[in-house]
């Protein structure tokens, strides 16, 4: 088996890292792929409280590390989804509990064994940036429509060309095109312009994805939400298929259809 | 200190302006420039062991218009800077022989940092966040959005030349200027320089050369 290994990183906190990763878990795994998405920002996890996952952890990322379980208990299976397999992170630890050699066999354990292994990378530029880096083949960097955003993706991939990293795309998240139309948001293109590397996807700002959010009930289980189908077409474009770059509509143009939906009753 | 001052008083003049321009000396990277003066051993001594008591000073190069100065910087493996028989000139060309000129055949991401004794050209961006650094002049194909000093050294006839220009705040000389509100100076290269005191900046693709100044 074929191992694809994705290191999801920004830079800049609060941009939708763990919510990307996530999300794009559950949706490659929907789509028949084995994953495994591994929670690397060690000391804050977030990303099983996300999932859905956080009363089945038992072990974690630390746990295996250390010798204190074998990587097949530390794994918490989605029973949701066929395949899809959650590596938490510690919540008690800090980052310096690992180290990249660390994050490197691990990961290198994992090989053979799934079809995607997908790590959150905490924020910041520090050790913990990386460990999750270092272990991966290829990184998606996730930004928002905003200088500070964009400013500090920009000094990720700097980094990440000097890990020699290849293929590092670009994921725009949380536009909003009633603002991009109004000139007060960056637009996709004013983003990728600067960043300078493909554009994997765009994600609109979607209400939904907070409320799934609190829920553990990430997005991508179902096809409903604009940003789910977003997801779905990032999905598709990781495994080499072809999908549509879908331009969110506006915030208005979505009211407005949604109003017609509710007086249509459908 | 101006040349014609006595040189029995350069080593109190020297003390003082150092204990009082500390603060602003700290971490800061400095050319010496010894001008015309003929420094011995035992001055060179001195502005070593009075250099080294400012926390984080470092001397970038030296610069001397004296035959035996050079001599006595050269002997101790002091790094001379070339030119140094020239005065700086507002010619915009450097004087002497100049250092080669630095080619960076990529964009400088944010978070990178470029130091040139000599001039700069750069054929991508120069991004938010990036810094760069030229003794000499700059020439930027792509977008300025970073922080780009040419003539560090105090060369005040250096120019940037970029292909559009963003940036908040532009240094050439011993000036350093902001934009009043964002710079947007759209997709028309610009041409950066100081025009009498006053840092101007120059459309380059308007045949009238559009002028505006920048506050200091």
């Amino acid at each position: 088996m074929d191992t694809k290994i994705f290191v999801v990183t920004s830079g800049k906190g609060g941009v939708g890292k763990t919510t990307v990763t996530a999300n794009l878990s559950v949706r490659l795994a929907r789509e028949g792929k084995s994953v495994v998405a591994i929670d690397g920002d060690i000391g804050l996890r977030n990303l099983d409280v996300v999932m859905g996952l956080e009363n089945r952890i038992v072990y974690t990322l630390v746990d295996v590390i250390e010798n204190a379980c074998r990587l097949e208990q530390a794994l918490v299976r989605d029973k949701r989804v066929d395949n899809l397999y959650l590596l938490p992170a510690a919540q008690t630890r800090t980052k310096d509990a690992v180290n990249a050699e660390q994050m490197q066999d691990l990961c290198a354990k994992l090989r053979g064994a799934f079809d995607y292994v997908i790590i959150d990378s905490p924020a910041g530029i520090e050790a913990g940036f990386r460990n999750a880096s270092t272990a991966a083949d290829q990184a998606l960097v996730v930004a928002t429509p905003e200088v500070s955003s964009v400013r500090d993706a920009d000094r990720i991939i700097g980094l990440l060309e000097a890990q020699g990293k290849k293929n590092t795309r670009l994921i725009v998240n949380r536009i909003r095109q009633a603002m991009v139309k109004s000139g007060n948001m960056l637009d996709v293109s004013d983003v990728s312009d600067v960043l300078a590397i493909d554009l994997l996807g765009v994600i609109p700002e979607d209400d939904s994805v907070v409320v799934s959010t609190n829920k553990g009930e990430p997005l991508a289980l179902n096809d409903s939400a604009p940003a789910a189908k977003a997801f779905a077409n990032i999905a598709f474009r990781m495994m080499g298929r072809e999908a549509p770059f879908e331009t969110p509509g506006s915030d208005d143009e979505k009211k407005l259809f949604s109003g017609i939906r509710k007086m249509l009753g459908i | 200190m101006p040349e014609s001052a006595r040189a029995s008083g350069i080593p109190a003049a020297l003390e003082r302006f150092v204990a009082e321009k500390e603060e602003f000396l700290q971490n800061a990277s400095v050319t010496v420039d010894i001008g015309r003066r003929t420094m011995t051993a035992d001055d060179l001594l001195f502005l070593v062991g009075t250099f080294m008591k400012v926390p984080g000073l470092r001397v970038r190069a030296w610069r001397s218009a004296s035959t035996e100065t050079v001599r006595v910087l050269e002997s101790a493996g002091f790094r001379v800077a070339k030119g140094n028989g020239a005065e700086p000139t507002d010619s915009g060309q450097p004087g002497g022989e100049a250092e080669p000129t630095l080619l960076v055949l990529e964009s400088m991401r944010s978070g990178r940092r470029i130091e040139h004794a000599g001039d700069v050209v750069v054929t991508g961006n120069v991004n938010g966040g990036a810094e760069l650094i030229a003794e000499g002049n700059v020439v930027v194909w792509g977008d300025v959005t970073g922080l780009v000093h040419a003539g560090c050294s105090g060369r005040d006839g250096a120019f940037v030349l970029a292909g559009s220009f963003g940036a908040p705040q532009i240094r050439i000389g011993r000036k350093i200027s902001y934009a009043r509100e964002r710079a947007d100076w759209g997709t028309v290269p610009v041409l950066l320089r100081i025009d009498g005191e006053t840092l101007t900046a120059r459309e380059m693709a308007d045949p009238c050369f559009k002028k505006r100044s920048f506050d200091q």
